[in-house]
């Protein structure tokens, strides 16, 4: 098994007796991972990601991180963690270019290094106007490029994709993706979109009201949502429909040209894609329904 | 360390653009620039006399502006502006994620809010320098003024401003850090910067309020009297600014409140610690001091500037004894008086010329500095009597409301409010004696404490027995009922204090208990010198008859009445002195009279020619007795001078002698006045005061031809009975 750069121990943390924000936690983010933590707003994400940067105090001793108890190690642990919490944290009134160097001084990082930063979160264009007058994508790369000044190992990112337009976030997707890549840097980010999980991260962690409902692989999160559901266009629906009924009995007629049927994975579909091609269908278009998201939905919502 | 240079090197990224500095700059040369304003158009500002230096007071002067409002103000924005530039950013997360600890990160921004302190500061003294310098090119400066740079009391100024910011802004960056909202330390700060201003106009202030910390500078601008590089309150500043950074910190790297210091017991009692160690210390060092008494009594000093003395009389001020008289070898003098001596406050008098005040007693050791010129002298007194002295020097008598009641006959007819008013005056300046604090934080030793309550109290009660007066003249046989304020302050002032009679305001009270039953149809003075009479011989009779029988002298209209006076009181002394001081009095008021010969006096003119009276015989002479400080004098003189130009022609010389200490103010005002009044300065004024027996002015005096007296105490000139009088006495016809 791989090395876990993070690992909480049953993470519980209350905000006051009555109100319990985390209740036995317990994450494992391997080393060289791009982990995925989902969960609706107010689960308890911003809480995991400040007590994991030590933003809040934690209330024991659960939080390992890089092999050692993170209490033991803040501040200096942050000169190989990079952070991005409650976005984006930067000084509207400086411009992008000081706000690197106040993060270079911070780190301790050569300033030669700012241009390259620029450069990698595509704002050096914009580095001499002020951060007030950057749009939000720009605020949260900027922000991101904070994060990385020093080439953390490890980069906590809260939401960084919250607000941003399908551009802003395909732009900042693949901007980690490369990071994780090139420099093997592990990631830990935040997020309400499924999707966006899905999309780029190796891991999955899934909170809901304090209480962590899943971790795994993102293949593993593929095989959780059981069997996979597909639709099928083409010709003659009614008449297929009856005739794959006593061999699959989930199938359904959706109109004259559209059947929905549940396969065990996703694995048996070219096997069933070839068999209604052998038999004669004129299929035009096969789709896989977003299980996925169905259960999704049901696990945030248990009790 | 690396640590927190790191931090501070950030923070100064941070503030680029922000133009806290600049906002800095330009609160501390406000107060130089306002100074500025103000001595373009007013000249009055520069005051002379003694050697000064130029700049120092130019700093000095911007000080109470400064510490009182515009430094403290801006320490209240700094810390406001500071602080959200971090809250509006989401920043001080920034911050904690970043391999720096929560002490650097803390203090370093306080480091960079007490460098926009230290602007200005330095701004302030920067800029005294500079608008001093350029306000020297446009308006004279006295020839005392030296324009060195004294470089030891500029720093200890900007030390002590320094010093004394810490509390406040350490206060101001508690609030700030822990509420997010810029509203609330502003609010906060507002608040209390205003409730200082609004105390100190009720004498009501805490040594440990941060703000006041700030407004002793202001208060004690000079420094220490004893000679430390800085006061108690800047020490208080600066344990208070320990215990609000530790309490501030601890509640910052923990959040919240409770988590910071009862959570854990370790930290709680940590907490406690801090507390204790700190608020004892403050405690100690606020509680005022006492002078210990010394194993002799001891009058020693210096003298500097111009003018070599040769003896230093110290003489008692009820009936003029000379309790000493000390020899000044070099400008210095040492010296033990060895007989018991009360404690009084005693005149000061060098060579019969130079005077002054020191209060002091038995097993008090004194020393007396005069710093003296030409034109002005400053006597300063330290010692084991320093704060009395300081007390003295300071407090007047206050303007009183239900003095002015008096005065204008208002609420009479209501004693209510009126003992109402004077129970709360009596109240207040009861509290102003008890909360008198020297810039060392001595108080007065009790015994002067005590009598000061006494005399305090005294006045009140002469106003009491005043309003009484009036109330059974204006409303017959209607009481006047004595509040328990009234019945306390009479339980505070003793009937036989002897001590205390050395005081005429305490004659005035006694007086008025004796002669209170007295109903009869005759004067206060009969009235008051028969009930003296009857009272058992000894020291405190004699006193009072000496207090009495001098009153009496004074008001008395004629020589015949001065004569049955002392042939039927004169004897009753146990204490022969007594008696002869008074015959002495007797025969200076006689030697005023209507025909007496006018003394000669030593004067000079204008031009600083010598002056003598006999030079204008011959003449009928009209002289007119004042002082460039003396408001009724203003107002007099222009009649005066309008009589002079009308009888110009007529042979009579109206002449203006001055009083005044200060030759220079004299000349400058004498040489706006009319020529037809001869200008005199009196050479000796104690001794021509004496001679005269001047007690107060402006006074009138008229000496006929032949240089005696017609008039040695002529009505005021606005009054038509003063030129009535010069008509009559030149022969000329009553004016229709």
């Amino acid at each position: 098994m791989a090395e876990n750069i993070i690992s909480t121990h049953n993470l519980t943390f209350y905000y006051s007796k009555s109100r319990k924000a985390l209740d036995d936690v317990s994450l494992n983010i391997p080393k060289g991972s791009i982990y995925g933590f989902l969960g609706p707003n107010g689960a308890g994400k911003s809480t995991t990601m400040r007590l994991l940067t030590g933003i809040l105090p934690e209330q024991g001793n659960a939080i390992t991180v890089f092999g050692s108890p993170l209490q033991e190690q803040v501040p200096h642990v942050f000169n190989r963690m990079g952070s991005l919490v409650e976005s984006p944290a930067l000084y509207l009134h400086l411009s992008g270019y000081d706000n690197l160097r106040y993060i270079a001084q911070m780190r301790r990082v050569p300033e030669t290094r700012i241009p390259e930063i620029l450069e990698l979160v595509d704002l050096q264009r914009d580095a001499k106007r002020k951060a007030k007058h950057y749009s939000l994508g720009m605020k949260q790369r900027l922000a991101i490029g904070m994060a990385l000044m020093s080439e953390p190992e490890l980069l906590l990112l809260d939401e960084p994709v919250n607000g941003l337009d399908p551009n802003g976030m395909r732009d900042i997707r693949r901007l980690l993706v490369r990071l994780n890549k090139e420099k093997g840097t592990t990631i830990f980010v935040s997020s309400h979109l499924l999707s966006e999980i899905e999309r780029m991260c190796t891991h999955v962690g899934i909170i809901s009201r304090g209480k962590l409902r899943f971790e795994g692989t993102i293949e593993e999160l593929a095989l959780q949502s059981g069997a996979c559901k597909i639709q099928v266009t083409l010709k003659d629906a009614p008449k297929w429909h009856t005739g794959l009924l006593p061999e699959i009995p989930s199938v359904i007629l959706e109109n004259e040209k559209q059947l929905t049927l549940e396969l065990p994975d996703r694995e048996a579909i070219p096997e069933f894609l070839r068999s209604l091609v052998t038999k004669g269908a004129n299929t035009y278009e096969i789709k896989i329904l977003n299980g996925l998201e169905e259960w999704f939905m049901s696990l945030i919502n248990q009790k | 360390m690396l640590n927190f240079k790191t931090a501070l090197k950030a923070e100064y990224i941070k503030r680029k653009g922000t133009g806290i500095y600049l906002l800095s700059l330009i609160m501390g040369i406000i107060s130089p620039i306002l100074l500025f304003i103000v001595a373009f158009f007013d000249d009055t500002i520069q005051d002379g006399g003694l050697p000064y230096n130029y700049f120092t007071t130019y700093i000095e002067k911007c000080l109470s502006p400064f510490a009182e409002f515009f430094f403290p103000l801006l320490i209240i924005i700094t810390v406001s502006r500071f602080t959200q530039l971090d809250h509006k950013n989401g920043g001080w997360q920034l911050m904690e994620t970043q391999p720096v600890n929560k002490f650097s990160i803390y203090f370093s921004k306080f480091t960079m809010i007490l460098l926009s302190n230290l602007v200005a500061i330095l701004a302030m003294v920067g800029f005294s320098f500079l608008l001093g310098w350029l306000s020297s090119l446009f308006i004279e400066v006295p020839k005392e003024a030296s324009f060195a740079f004294e470089a030891g009391a500029v720093l200890q100024i900007i030390t002590r401003l320094f010093l004394a910011s810490l509390m406040l802004t350490a206060m101001q960056y508690l609030i700030a850090v822990l509420l997010s909202s810029f509203i609330w330390s502003i609010v906060i700060g507002f608040f209390g910067l205003l409730l200082n201003l609004f105390l100190q106009g009720f004498s009501v202030s805490a040594t440990w309020y941060p703000f006041e910390i700030l407004s002793k500078i202001s208060d004690h601008k000079k420094g220490s009297d004893l000679g430390y590089w800085i006061l108690y309150s800047e020490v208080v500043g600066i344990i208070g600014a320990f215990l609000l950074l530790y309490i501030g910190y601890q509640w910052y790297v923990h959040k919240k409140f409770m988590q910071a210091f009862f959570r854990k017991p370790a930290r709680f009692a940590m907490l406690l610690v801090v507390i204790t160690v700190c608020t004892g210390l403050i405690t100690w060092i606020v509680k005022p001091n006492k002078m210990l008494n010394y194993s002799e009594t001891v009058v020693a000093g210096k003298i500097e500037g111009t003018g070599k003395f040769s003896r230093l009389f110290v003489i008692d001020q009820f009936v003029k004894d000379t309790v000493a008289a000390i020899p000044i070898t070099n400008n210095t003098f040492n010296y033990t008086i060895k007989q018991d001596i009360p404690l009084n406050k005693y005149l000061l008098q060098f060579d019969g010329a130079m005077q002054g005040e020191a209060v002091f007693g038995s097993k008090d050791s004194i020393y007396i500095s005069l710093r003296t010129s030409k034109k002005a002298n400053d006597i300063k007194v330290t010692g084991t009597r320093l704060p009395e002295n300081r007390y003295q020097q300071q407090q007047g008598q206050g303007w009183s409301m239900a003095e002015y009641y008096l005065e204008e006959n208002e609420n009479i007819d209501n004693p209510d409010r009126f003992t109402e008013v004077l129970a709360e005056e009596w109240r207040d300046a009861l509290k102003e004696s008890d909360n008198f604090r020297t810039a060392d934080n001595y108080v007065p030793k009790d015994d002067f404490y005590e009598k000061n309550r006494m005399m305090v109290t005294i006045r009140y009660l002469n106003l009491w027995n005043d309003y009484l007066k009036k109330r059974a003249a204006m409303f017959p046989g209607q009481k006047t009922p004595e509040n328990a304020a009234i019945k306390e302050m009479k339980r505070t002032v003793p009937l036989n204090d002897e001590s205390l009679l050395n005081e005429s305001a305490y004659f005035d009270y006694l007086k008025a208990t004796l002669i209170a039953g007295n109903t009869k149809d005759i004067d206060e003075n009969t009235k008051s010198i028969q009930a003296i009479a009857k009272l058992p011989a000894g020291s405190f009779k004699d006193k009072m008859l000496y207090w009495q029988l001098n009153k009496s002298l004074k008001e008395a209209s004629t020589a015949d009445e001065r004569a049955s006076l002392m042939a039927a009181y004169g004897n009753s002394f146990s204490n022969r002195k007594y008696a002869g001081i008074l015959r002495q009095y007797d025969k200076l008021l006689l030697s005023l009279t209507k025909g007496k010969p006018a003394l000669p006096f030593e004067a000079s003119t204008l031009d600083g020619k010598p002056f003598s009276l006999a030079s204008l015989n011959g003449k009928h002479i009209v002289i007119d007795v004042w002082a460039t400080w003396c408001s009724p004098c203003r107002v007099q003189s222009p009649y005066f001078e309008k009589l002079a130009l009308k009888y110009k022609k007529y042979p009579i010389q109206f002449a203006a002698v001055s009083t005044d200490d200060r030759i220079d103010k004299w000349y400058v005002e004498a040489k706006t006045k009319s020529a037809s009044v001869l200008q005199l300065h009196a050479d000796n004024n104690r001794k021509f005061c004496d001679m005269y027996n001047i007690e107060s002015i402006p006074r009138f005096i008229f000496i006929d031809p032949q240089g005696n007296f017609i008039n040695a105490e002529m009505p005021y000139p606005d009054d038509k009975v003063f030129e009535k009088l010069i008509r009559e006495a030149l022969g000329l016809p009553e004016e229709k």
